[in-house]
């Protein structure tokens, strides 16, 4: 008699699983949770064109942007971000940017950015730059091939151009 | 509906189970079908170069054929290197200067072109700069891959901080 009950317990035994998905859950979330929290690393993108066309900047000329060793800004003789501007973000440069957008709106002409980096300036300094263009949304830009940051020269034909 | 009635419909659904082994056959099938059908692509990236932030950097949607250069901030070492390989610890081909960076971009190029099937006019630069290193180290690996012909440069930025930077 025994047996049989003994038997008839062991048939009915069922493995319980649902413990395990509550677990794997568990799991599954801290997981998604965690992964998100250390960023990837994104674009700034940018890409080489040939020098300006003839005619190209006959409404709208050629802004020129200098960044120097110290890593201030300069956008068109007017000192937009001070020497301490290694922070990501430069506001002042953005929102003018964004104003250059609007009159090339006005103009039907897409703005044209010429960068003079100064050799010595920190890297963080070129990418606000770079970050404040995007953030204006402004493809076309162009960096000027030597050392110096502090000519402000019209764009010549051996500038290699950038559209972002 | 009689007493008798419902109590024999009540036990019919009781008894229902529904049968999950056809939808999980076809999950994994699915499954293993796009495990085979992607493609995994993974770069190793260098410790050493902590890139710079920009808050509108931006994941693209698809990245297509780079090409991985890491320029580093002034320590007496070699400026650039390669993407790193797949070895332990991944280590990358260092370059002294851009003539040197500038062949190794060709040579990929080359690589890229005749092994991946890639475009060379859609082939891009991708320049993992440290931030602090000079200005001029960068200009220069923009240049190097300038002269072989690329016309996409990007560079690597965070999006926003990361907790060990």
């Amino acid at each position: 008699m025994k047996r049989r009950i003994d038997h008839e317990q062991e048939t009915a035994a069922k493995f319980a699983i649902s413990s395990m998905v509550d677990v794997g859950f568990l799991l599954l979330i801290y997981f998604l949770v965690v992964a998100t929290l250390q960023p990837v690393e994104a674009d700034l993108r940018a890409g080489i064109g040939g020098p300006p066309r003839d005619g190209q900047f006959e409404q709208l000329p050629p802004t020129e942007i200098v960044l120097q060793a110290d890593g201030s800004v300069v956008l068109d003789g007017v000192l937009v971000a001070e020497s301490d501007a290694t922070r990501p973000a430069m506001p002042a440069l953005e929102a003018k940017l964004k104003d250059l957008v609007e009159i090339g709106r006005i103009l039907e002409q897409a703005p044209t950015v010429i960068l003079d980096l100064s050799d010595d300036a920190p890297h963080q300094g070129f990418a606000s730059v770079l970050n404040a263009l995007a953030g204006a949304r402004i493809d076309r830009i162009a960096i000027r091939a030597g050392a110096s940051a502090s000519s402000a020269s019209p764009a010549s034909p051996g500038d290699s151009k950038i559209a972002r | 509906m009689s007493a008798k009635l419902r109590n024999s419909v009540n036990e019919d659904l009781a008894d229902l189970e529904m049968d999950m082994s056809p939808m999980i056959d076809m999950v994994f099938l699915l499954l293993i079908f796009f495990i085979v059908a992607s493609k995994i692509v993974t770069h190793h990236l260098d410790p050493e170069v902590k890139v710079p932030l920009g808050e509108n950097a931006a994941i693209p949607p698809m990245r297509g054929a780079r090409i991985i250069v890491n320029v580093y901030q002034d320590d007496g070492k070699a400026p650039f290197a390669s993407e790193f390989g797949r070895g332990k610890p991944p280590k990358g081909i260092s370059f002294n200067n851009e003539t040197e960076l500038s062949a190794y971009i060709g040579d990929r190029m080359r690589w890229l072109n005749e092994f991946e099937g890639a475009e060379l006019k859609e082939i891009g630069i991708v320049i993992r700069a440290h931030h602090n290193a000079d200005v001029g180290m960068v200009k220069r690996a923009v240049q190097a891959a300038a002269d072989q012909g690329i016309t996409t440069v990007t560079f690597s930025a965070f999006a926003s901080k990361p907790s060990k930077y």
